[in-house]
C-alpha cells in the first residue's frame, strides 16, 4: 500500500484511503461527502448537462427540450453552476488525497499520525478568515463571475427579440454570429468603420485629457501664478460634478437652440443666432466625433490634472537651485527635471486612460442618442465597440450585443492582465 | 516719458511667459465654469421660448422651474431612489472593504493568497460584461412580473454595485492597513487586547482617511451610473427611475418639459455629490496619490 496508491484512491473515493488507513471520522466525511456529490450530479447537473444540447427532429440543436416547458436561459446557468461545481468537487476530491496521503506518510515514519481533534483544532485559524470574507465571494461569484461566464455563451445562440425563453427554446448557433461581423458586407463595413472610430476615439480622448491635465498642471504651478488655490478649484469641477449630468447638459449646449449656437458662436463672429443656419453638432458625423472628443478631455483632465499636481509638489527645489548653479534655464529646467520626473507617474495613467475610454460606454450611448444614423449604415457614428455592446443589448438584440461584449472584454482584459503581469503585481509582495 | 514707456515694454517682455499662463489659465477656467454657469443660470429662467440667446435669465425666478419640475414629473421619488441607492450601496460594500481588507492584511492563512489573486483576476473582468445575463437572470427568477418589482430591481443593482465596487478598493484597502506596521498590533496584544479590540480601537481610526475615500467613490459610483438603470428599470414607470434616467428621458423627449426644468433638476441633482467632493477633497486628492484610485 504506497502512498501514491492510497492518493489516487481517495481521489477517486474520497474517504476510501482514509478507510484503509482506520480513521474512521475522515473516511465518514469522505463517505457522505460522496453521498452528497452523487445526489446533486443526478439532482442537478446531469438534468442540466442533458437539456443543455438537444437535437430537434429539423436538425437545429437548442437548449431545452419544449418551449414553456424547459426555459433555456436557465438552463444555461444551470449547467455554468454544474461545470462550476464539477470543478469544486474534484478540488475537494484532491483535499481529501493529499490528507490521506499525508496520513500515510507520517505513519510511515513515525509509526503514528496526529489525530482527527488536533488536525480541526490546527486548522480553526484557517477558517475564520475564510468565513469572514465568504461573502464578499459570493457576491463576486453571483454577480460579477457567473454573469460573465453566462454572457459569453450568450455570444453562441440566437438569444434576441422575439426569441425569448421560455416562450422560445434558444438555438447554439456556433460561430456564426462572429463570421456575420466578417462575411456579411453591410455588417463587415460596419464593423470596421465601427472599429477604426472605437481606435481614434480611445486616442484622441486619452492623448487630450492627458495633455490637457498635464498641461495646466505644469502651468498652474509655475512659482510666478497666484491664486492657485481658485485655479485648483475650478479645475477640479468637472471631476466633482456627476458625469452623467455634464453630458447632458453638453448634448443641449452643441444642439441646435443650445448655448454653442445662441451664444458663443454670435460672440465670437458678431452675427445674430439664427435657427435655420444654427449648427447641429451631433447631427453631423465628423462634428459629433470632435465634440465628443472635446467633451471626454473636459471630463477626465481633472484626474491628470490633480495627478501631476501632486507629481510637482514632491520635486525638491534642491533639484532646480543645482541645476541654476550649473547654468540651467527655465527650458533646460522643464525638460531635463520637471517633464522626465512628470513622465514617470503619468506612463502607467496612459493604460487606464487608454483602457477607460476605450470601455467608456457612458458618454459614447449618451451622446450618441443626440446623433443621427444616416441612410444604408448599419451603426450610428459615434458607436464604439463597447457602446455597440450596451445599445444592441437595449435593442434586445443580446446575441448580437453578447458578441461585441466579448471582443471588447478580451481586448480590454488582455491589456490589464499583460500590464500587471509586466508590472509584477501578481508577485509583489505589497499586493500579495 | 519714453523712458517710463520703455520700462513698461520691458515689463511686457519679460513677464511675456506669466502673462500668457494667465491667459490661458483664465481661458481655460472660463471653458469649465461656462457651460456650468449657462445651466445655474436657465434653471432661474422662465420662458417659453426653445432657446434663450442672453447668459442672464430674461424672466428671473427663483422657484417656477423648480415648482415644475416636482409638479409635472416624478422627480421627487427619481431623487429618493437615487440618493437611496447609492447609500445602501456605499454602507454595504464599506463594511465589505474594511473587514476583509483587515483580514487580508492581518491574518495568514493558507488560501489567503488564491483568495488575493482570484480578487485581481475578477477584477479584469469589465464591469458592465454580465449585464446580459444579469437581466436574464433577474427576469427568469421573476423579479419584473413580482408584485414589488422595483423594490426587487433595486435590491438586485444594489448588489451588483456592491460586488462590483468590492474588488479593488478591498486591495487600496489592504494596502493602506499593509502600511500600518505590524509592530502595533503586536504590542497591544501584549497588552492583552484580543484581535477584535485591535481592529475596532487601533487599526479603524488608522485607516479612517482610506475609509472616507472608499466611501466617497462607492457613494458616487451608484450616481453617476446609468448603463445599469437604463436597461434594468428602463420598462418600468416613472416613479421607480433613477435621477440619470429621468434626465436623460426629460432632455430627449422635450414634449414632456422645457430645457430650463430640466436644468433645474440638474443644478439639484448635481449639489449632494458637488458638497460631498469639495468637503472629502484633501482626502480623494489623498487617497489617488497614495493608491490610484481608478479615474
Amino acid at each position: 500500500m504506497s502512498q501514491r496508491f492510497i492518493f489516487w484512491l481517495s481521489m477517486v473515493i474520497p474517504g476510501s484511503g482514509h478507510m484503509l488507513l482506520r480513521r474512521v471520522r475522515e473516511t465518514l466525511f469522505g463517505f457522505s461527502l460522496l453521498a452528497l456529490e452523487i445526489l446533486v450530479y443526478f439532482q442537478f447537473i446531469l438534468p442540466n448537462f442533458r437539456l443543455l444540447a438537444v437535437e430537434q427532429a429539423n436538425g437545429k440543436i437548442t437548449i431545452g427540450l419544449e418551449r414553456f416547458v424547459d426555459d433555456s436561459f436557465l438552463i444555461m446557468v444551470g449547467s455554468t453552476l454544474g461545470a462550476i461545481m464539477l470543478l469544486v468537487f474534484v478540488a475537494l476530491h484532491y483535499g481529501f488525497a493529499r490528507d490521506a496521503k499525508d496520513v500515510k506518510r507520517q505513519i510511515d515514519i513515525n509509526g503514528f499520525a496526529i489525530t482527527f481533534t488536533e488536525k480541526v483544532r490546527g486548522l480553526s485559524h484557517e477558517i475564520v478568515p475564510n468565513i469572514i470574507t465568504a461573502p464578499k465571494f459570493i457576491l463576486l461569484f453571483a454577480f460579477s463571475f457567473l454573469p460573465a461566464i453566462v454572457s459569453i455563451a450568450v455570444a453562441f445562440t440566437n438569444y434576441k427579440r422575439p426569441i425569448l425563453p421560455p416562450a422560445f427554446l434558444l438555438e447554439w448557433k456556433g460561430f456564426s454570429n462572429f463570421e456575420r461581423l466578417f462575411t456579411n458586407e453591410r455588417l463587415a463595413s460596419g464593423f470596421w468603420d465601427t472599429l477604426t472610430w472605437t481606435m481614434t476615439w480611445t486616442f484622441c480622448a486619452s492623448v487630450l485629457t492627458i495633455v490637457l491635465g498635464t498641461v495646466l498642471a505644469v502651468v498652474a504651478n509655475n512659482k510666478n501664478i497666484r491664486g492657485k488655490k481658485f485655479f485648483r478649484t475650478v479645475y477640479i469641477l468637472p471631476w466633482a460634478v456627476p458625469a452623467f449630468l455634464t453630458i447632458l447638459v453638453f448634448q443641449l449646449f452643441f444642439s441646435k437652440v443650445g448655448g454653442m449656437n445662441t451664444m458663443v458662436i454670435p460672440f465670437f463672429t458678431g452675427n445674430e443666432y439664427d435657427v435655420s443656419t444654427a449648427i447641429g453638432f451631433f447631427l453631423n458625423a465628423d462634428y459629433a466625433k470632435i465634440t465628443i472628443i472635446l467633451i471626454q478631455a473636459w471630463l477626465g483632465f481633472p484626474y491628470v490634472f490633480i495627478l501631476v499636481t501632486g507629481v510637482l509638489q514632491t520635486i525638491p527645489d534642491d533639484l532646480y537651485e543645482a541645476s541654476s548653479i550649473d547654468g540651467g534655464n527655465a527650458w533646460t529646467n522643464f525638460f531635463d527635471i520637471t517633464l522626465p520626473l512628470i513622465l514617470i507617474s503619468v506612463a502607467p495613467v496612459f493604460i487606464t486612460q487608454f483602457t477607460f475610454n476605450f470601455n467608456n460606454v457612458t458618454i459614447v450611448y449618451m451622446l450618441g442618442e443626440a446623433t443621427v444614423q444616416t441612410v444604408g449604415a448599419v451603426y450610428k457614428p459615434l458607436d464604439t465597440i463597447s457602446s455597440l455592446g450596451f445599445r444592441l443589448m437595449m435593442d434586445a438584440k443580446y446575441n448580437e450585443a453578447a458578441v461585441y461584449t466579448l471582443i471588447a472584454s478580451t481586448f480590454v482584459g488582455a491589456i490589464v492582465l499583460y500590464t500587471w503581469l509586466k508590472a509584477g503585481a501578481f508577485k509583489n509582495e505589497e499586493v500579495m | 516719458m519714453s523712458k517710463t514707456k520703455s520700462l513698461n515694454r520691458n515689463f511686457i517682455a519679460r513677464n511675456m511667459g506669466t502673462i500668457m499662463s494667465y491667459v490661458f489659465l483664465i481661458a481655460m477656467a472660463i471653458v469649465i465654469i461656462y457651460p456650468i454657469l449657462i445651466t445655474i443660470m436657465s434653471a432661474f429662467n422662465v420662458s417659453n421660448s426653445l432657446y434663450s440667446t442672453s447668459f442672464f435669465p430674461e424672466n428671473f425666478s427663483w422657484t417656477d422651474n423648480f415648482k415644475q419640475l416636482f409638479a409635472n414629473t416624478a422627480y421627487g421619488s427619481w431623487y429618493f431612489n437615487t440618493f437611496l441607492l447609492s447609500i445602501v450601496t456605499m454602507i454595504l460594500s464599506t463594511i465589505i472593504v474594511v473587514i476583509s481588507g483587515f483580514v487580508y492584511s492581518r491574518y495568514r492563512y493558507q488560501s489567503r493568497k488564491t483568495a488575493l489573486m482570484s480578487l485581481l483576476l475578477i477584477q479584469i473582468v469589465p464591469s458592465g460584461s454580465g449585464l446580459i445575463a444579469l437581466y436574464a437572470m433577474a427576469s427568469s427568477i421573476g423579479i419584473y412580473s413580482s408584485e414589488n418589482a422595483t423594490l426587487y430591481t433595486y435590491i438586485f443593482m444594489m448588489l451588483i454595485y456592491t460586488a462590483g465596487g468590492t474588488t479593488m478598493n478591498t486591495l487600496l484597502m489592504k494596502g493602506y492597513y499593509d502600511s500600518i506596521p505590524r509592530d502595533l498590533d503586536e504590542s497591544a496584544k501584549i497588552d492583552g487586547a484580543t484581535q477584535l479590540q485591535i481592529f475596532t480601537e487601533i487599526l479603524l481610526p488608522l485607516v479612517k482617511p482610506m475609509i472616507v475615500v472608499i466611501a466617497i467613490f462607492c457613494f458616487l459610483g451608484p450616481i453617476g451610473d446609468i448603463i445599469m438603470p437604463k436597461f434594468l428599470i428602463a420598462s418600468m414607470s416613472s416613479d421607480s427611475k433613477t435621477l440619470a434616467v429621468g434626465l436623460m428621458g426629460l432632455i430627449n423627449d422635450i414634449k414632456d418639459s422645457n430645457y430650463n426644468v430640466f436644468a433645474a433638476g440638474a443644478v439639484l441633482a448635481a449639489i449632494p455629490p458637488v458638497l460631498v467632493f469639495y468637503k472629502f477633497q484633501d482626502y480623494i486628492v489623498g487617497g489617488l496619490t497614495s493608491g490610484g484610485v481608478k479615474g
